[in-house]
Parts: structure tokens; C-alpha cells; sequence
């Protein structure tokens, strides 16, 4: 039940969260559409306006008399908003924040040092984080690391990315 | 007639031709697995393998190739949650629920046969009545194309795990998010701030690997479970395909929902598993089971995603307008071996039509028995370790998205929608209805400025076709405001 609540509380937090970005990144846009001849701007503008009253439907829901509240959560419920059951640990927002540093410092490594050496850090620091044997984290990293590059790379002649530091050596 | 068709299959059947299809469909299907790859990449790196064989082996090759990349894509919808193509998109409404409950290979079984019957019946269809066919697709203009689109998409957002508004919502997003680049129009840049990539427009390939692809990495390592929620697997694939022909109309009507959406260019690709998956649910008795893994719910979709595949050679064949971006790749590697698109391909030019037609349809046998070989142990990756699953889809989508355009920004890009179709998950937003908005935006913005051009504003309401499109259209808007009174 605590869980529950929480997880609606989050969900709200995120929903207000999301509804003020949404509403503030269509205005600019809006804005900037305003700006263009009327044929470039006409359609552009439908939809920014369409999607911001919808959004703004969303989030000023609270304070919205009780039949526009209803009518904003009405659906098909062709799907069941159950259909992906929740996992022991889903609401709990830190793995997620953990793996997006995770993926954005590959990115990075991937930028400066090319996927060789940039897949194998990153393989072995994901397996670890979401405690996997040490062993076989290596194995697995160095292992596939090694594959998708003779794979992909070798083999099918797929461009990876060589690294800047990797260029500027010279290789 | 008759005697081209034996002669053709007889020259089709040739063990060396064999072997390319068996070839072209694992190929196919590899490129249909790989998140961003698809077949129209898979197609593009066959087009030099065809430039030393005769044309009859050549079609056979690329025939064969998209048949098993059409494919493809659908293994990783059920297994994964991550929908090869826009086309498999809904597959993952049931499919991944049933693979999570143990039942991967009854899935992967439902999903082949009845692909395998999508995909002969709209190639039968291809090579039947195209002639006829090509007359309904003349009757749309731009009007009817906009009110269609608009009609789909609505739907689309409508078929989404939360409201119809979310849906709408998240529609809205998608449409926004294409116009960024150059107005498809009137050539001028919009909401570029500056900047040269953005001008380029937003591709569809990195978005689909970060919405579908990476968000799902983000729920398997907060879910820390594997794929498949119960210990073992259980079912077979054998037992998926055998469930298949205990719903003949859903496999029926789902076909002819895919072909006849298919011959609309470009649009029906990523309509038609929509479509179907609706229209099977309205016709259900077990609506509230329809997204936990109901067999209809993997049958419909997949019935029509292949069967569109067809359908959407009839206009890229007869009219040269490419129904999606494997077709416009296909297109370009047909007319090298010396297929001319036109009306006259069904007369002057047949035995290259019947040849193509043919090979496409025996390919769809051929990822039938490769799949039933392989489904027992693809099925056997829910049960792998979340993190080495975790890890596989990383690199696949980083992969995935640097190869599309050879640019480490696609990379940052998928990584920036990994975190939106993350968030889309978790506010009940459809990612379905925001992907389709951004790959059908252009085509819809330009029928749109065309019907102003053309006819003027009146034109969407005095075109019979046009006006019952949005007749729908409005229906579907009041529907959950009549089921909410109607609960009352």
C-alpha cells in the first residue's frame, strides 16, 4: 500500500515535472513559429496550439471542473494499464539515474577513445554496478567488446566509432 | 500465364537459388533483430552482392532478404519489448506480456505462422490483383491521404495504455519533433536553432532505438529481473503455431486489413498492425485481457504487418512511389537489374514480376522453417541474466544508431529519447502514437498544404472519401466521452 502511494506520488511529481518542461519548451517553439511567413507557419502552429491546450488540460488537472478531469483520463482501455506488472524494485529511481551517467560517460568514452576500449569499460562497469560476478564480468566485457568488433566492424564492414584521441595518433 | 508461373517456379527452385534464399533470409532476419538496422540496411548491402548474378538470382536475393528483415523485427517485439520496425510496434502489446509469463516460444510460434500467412496472402494478392488494386489507391488525393493519416494516428493514441488525451498528447510530440529541419514544403528551416544537424531533420532510427531500445535497459536494470518473470519457459513454439489456426477470421481479416492499408503509400507500414489490433479487439470477447498476452492480440498484428508488405509493393511496383524506406531501397535494386516500375510490369515486363513475386513468397516459407528451428532457443534469452541482456542491447542500439548516418550525435540523440521513452513509460505516454506522428508528419503536412493549393480548405469536406475519413476521426475523439457517460 506505502509502495503504491509512493509510486503515485512519484508519478504525479513527474507529471507536473513533465507538464511544466512541455509547456514551456511548445510556447518557445510557438514563439519562434510566429516569427515565420503564414503558409510556412500554419501548420506548425496547429499543432503546437493543440498540444499545449492538451497539455495544459494534463496539468492543471486538479483545479479543472470534475468532467474535464474525467474526460482527460477517459480512454479506449483497450490496453490494461497493468499489462507491464511492476517488478520489486520499479519506482526506486536511482538505477535509473545510476545507468544514465553510466550510458553518457560510454558516450563520451566512445567519442574520445573509439568502441574498442570505450565497449569494454563500459560492459565491465554495467555488469558490475548491477552486481555481476567479477570474473565473469571481465570475460563477458573483454569477450564482447571483442566479438562486436570483429562482427561488426571486420566482418560486415559496419563504420564504429575510431575515437578522436584514437585519429589524432594517427590510426 | 500458367506456363511463365511453372517455368519461372522451376527456375526458382534450382538448388543455388535455394541456398541464396535460405541466405537472403537469415540475413534478412539478423538485420530485422538488430535494433536500427532493419531491412532496408540489410537490402542496401545486398544491392553489390546481386551486380554479379544473373537478374532471376538477384531478385531472388533481395526478395528474400526483406521478406526475412520484415520478419526480423517481430522476435525482438516479443522477447525484448523492442520492435524492430515501425510495423511491430503492437506486436509488443501481448507478445512481450506473454514471453514474460514463461510462454516465449508459443509467442514466437503465434508470430511466425501467422506472419507466414500475412505474408503469402498479401503477396498473393501482389501477384493476383494488382491491376485492380492500383484503380482504389488512384481514388485518394491529398485530402483523403491528410484525413487518413489523421484518422490513424488518432487511433493510434487511442490504442495507448493511458488516456485518449495522453495519447493525443504524445501524438502531438511526435508531429512536433519531425518538423524540426526543413519544411518538407517550402524548403525553409524550422526550429533549428542554428544548428546543421538539426536542419537535417530529426531520423527516425535513432529515435526508435532510444525510445524503444535503451528505455527498456532503464526498466531492466530498476526491474533487476530477467526477461521472463516465471523461472522456466514453458510452451513451444510448435504450440504457438498450432494456436494460430484456431483463429481463422482474426488471421483472415487481419490479412486483408494489412493489404488493403498497404497500398497507401508510405502511411500503411506503420498503420496497419494498429489497425488490426484494434479491429480485434473490438470484435473480442476477453477485451480485458487483450496487452496481458492474449494469442489474437500477437495474431492481428502480425497477420498484417506482412501481409502490408504485399500491399505496399503494389503501389512501390506499379506507380514507383515506395511505400516505406526498405521499398524505396528494393525499388532502387530492382530497376538495376532492370525492373522500369509502371502499369506495363503486369504485361510487358511480367516474368520479372512473377520471378520477384515468387521469390518473396517462398522466403516467407523459408524464415517459416528457419524460426521454428531457432524459436526454442531464441526463447531462452528472457531467461538470461538481466545484465548481460542489458549490456547486448546497449551496444546493439549504440551501434545501431552511430551506423545509421556515421555520426556520433545519432548516438547522443538515441541516449536523450532512451531517457524521453523512459519517462513516456512512466507517465503513461504512448511511445506508439509518438513514433508514428514523427514518421508520418511529412506525408501528412504535405497532403495538407496540397489540398490548400489544390482545392482550398472545403476540399477535406466535400471529397466523399475525405469526409467519412473525418467523420471517424471525430467519432473516435467522443468515444471515451461516451463510454464515460455511458458508466454513469
Amino acid at each position: 500500500m506505502k509502495s503504491t502511494e509512493n509510486e503515485d506520488y512519484m508519478r504525479v511529481s513527474l507529471e507536473s515535472v513533465f507538464g511544466i518542461l512541455t509547456i514551456v519548451f511548445l510556447a518557445t517553439l510557438l514563439e519562434i513559429a510566429v516569427g515565420y511567413p503564414f503558409r510556412v507557419r500554419l501548420f506548425p502552429s496547429i499543432v503546437l496550439t493543440t498540444t499545449l491546450i492538451l497539455v495544459l488540460l494534463i496539468t492543471l488537472r486538479p483545479v479543472m471542473p470534475e468532467t474535464i478531469r474525467r474526460y482527460t483520463e477517459a480512454g479506449f482501455d483497450i490496453l490494461s494499464a497493468d499489462a507491464f506488472s511492476k517488478g520489486k524494485k520499479e519506482g526506486d529511481a536511482k538505477p535509473f539515474f545510476i545507468t544514465l551517467i553510466l550510458l553518457a560517460d560510454y558516450f563520451v568514452m566512445l567519442y574520445f577513445t573509439g568502441f574498442l576500449f570505450s565497449t569494454f569499460v563500459f560492459t565491465y562497469i554495467f555488469l558490475k554496478l548491477n552486481q555481476y560476478d567479477s570474473k565473469k564480468s571481465l570475460a563477458y566485457s573483454f569477450g564482447s567488446a571483442l566479438i562486436a568488433f570483429t562482427v561488426f566492424g571486420l566482418l560486415m564492414g559496419i563504420p564504429l566509432p575510431s575515437g578522436v584521441i584514437i585519429e589524432w595518433m594517427g590510426y | 500465364m500458367d506456363g511463365i508461373l511453372i517455368h519461372i517456379l522451376a527456375d526458382v527452385l534450382r538448388p543455388g537459388n535455394i541456398a541464396l534464399m535460405v541466405i537472403g533470409t537469415i540475413i534478412g532476419l539478423i538485420f530485422g533483430i538488430l535494433p536500427g538496422f532493419g531491412p532496408a540496411l540489410a537490402i542496401a548491402l545486398m544491392i553489390p552482392l546481386t551486380f554479379g548474378m544473373d537478374p532471376l538470382s538477384g531478385l531472388i536475393l533481395m526478395g528474400s532478404t526483406l521478406g526475412g528483415g520484415f520478419y526480423g523485427g517481430s522476435i525482438t517485439s516479443i522477447l525484448l519489448n523492442i520492435p524492430g520496425m515501425a510495423g511491430n510496434i503492437a506486436t509488443t502489446f501481448d507478445g512481450h506480456p506473454m514471453a514474460r509469463r514463461g510462454k516465449a516460444g508459443v509467442a514466437i510460434g503465434l508470430s511466425v505462422m501467422s506472419s507466414f500467412l500475412g505474408g503469402v496472402f498479401g503477396y498473393m494478392v501482389l501477384l493476383l490483383v494488382s491491376p485492380l488494386l492500383v484503380q482504389v489507391l488512384l481514388l485518394f488525393g491529398p485530402p483523403e491521404y491528410f484525413m487518413l493519416i489523421l484518422l490513424a494516428l488518432t487511433l493510434i493514441a487511442g490504442i495507448s495504455r493511458g488516456s485518449l488525451v495522453r495519447g493525443l498528447i504524445a501524438m502531438g510530440l511526435g508531429l512536433i519533433v519531425a518538423m524540426i529541419g526543413l519544411s518538407p514544403v517550402f524548403g525553409v528551416p524550422r526550429f533549428s536553432f542554428g544548428s546543421l544537424y538539426l536542419e537535417e531533420g530529426i531520423p527516425m532510427i535513432p529515435v526508435l532505438i532510444g525510445l524503444f531500445a535503451i528505455s527498456e535497459v532503464f526498466v531492466l536494470v530498476e526491474r533487476r529481473h530477467s526477461i521472463a518473470e516465471v523461472g522456466r519457459i514453458t510452451g513451444s513454439v510448435l504450440e504457438g503455431v498450432r494456436l494460430t489456426f484456431k483463429y481463422p477470421y482474426t488471421v483472415l481479416r487481419s490479412a486483408l486489413i494489412g493489404t488493403g492499408i498497404g497500398i497507401l503509400p508510405g502511411a500503411g507500414v506503420a498503420m496497419a498492425n494498429f489497425v488490426a489490433y484494434a479491429a480485434e479487439h473490438s470484435r473480442s470477447k476477453n477485451k480485458e485481457k487483450f496487452g496481458k498476452g492474449v494469442p489474437e492480440g500477437i495474431i492481428a498484428p502480425e497477420t498484417a504487418n506482412n501481409a502490408v508488405a504485399g500491399g505496399s509493393l503494389i503501389p512501390t511496383l506499379s506507380l514507383g512511389i515506395p511505400g516505406g524506406e526498405a521499398s524505396a531501397v528494393l525499388l532502387g535494386g530492382l530497376m538495376i537489374l532492370g525492373l522500369r516500375p509502371g502499369l506495363d510490369l503486369f504485361t510487358e515486363q511480367k516474368e520479372i514480376f512473377y520471378a520477384f513475386t515468387i521469390a518473396v513468397i517462398l522466403s516467407c516459407v523459408a524464415f517459416l522453417l528457419i524460426t521454428i528451428l531457432a524459436a526454442n532457443y531464441l526463447a531462452k534469452i528472457t531467461t538470461l541474466p538481466y545484465q548481460i541482456v542489458g549490456m547486448v542491447v546497449v551496444l546493439l542500439s549504440f551501434i545501431g544508431a552511430f551506423a545509421y548516418r556515421n555520426t556520433i550525435l545519432d548516438v547522443a540523440l538515441a541516449l536523450i529519447f532512451g531517457v524521453i521513452g523512459y519517462s513516456f513509460r512512466k507517465l503513461q505516454l504512448s511511445r506508439a502514437a509518438f513514433i508514428i506522428a514523427l514518421i508520418l508528419e511529412e506525408q501528412m503536412e504535405v497532403s495538407f498544404h496540397q489540398t490548400l493549393m489544390i482545392g482550398g480548405f472545403e476540399w477535406f469536406f466535400i471529397r466523399p472519401i475525405s469526409l467519412g475519413l473525418f467523420l471517424l476521426f471525430l467519432l473516435i475523439l467522443v468515444i471515451p466521452y461516451l463510454r464515460m457517460k455511458f458508466k454513469k
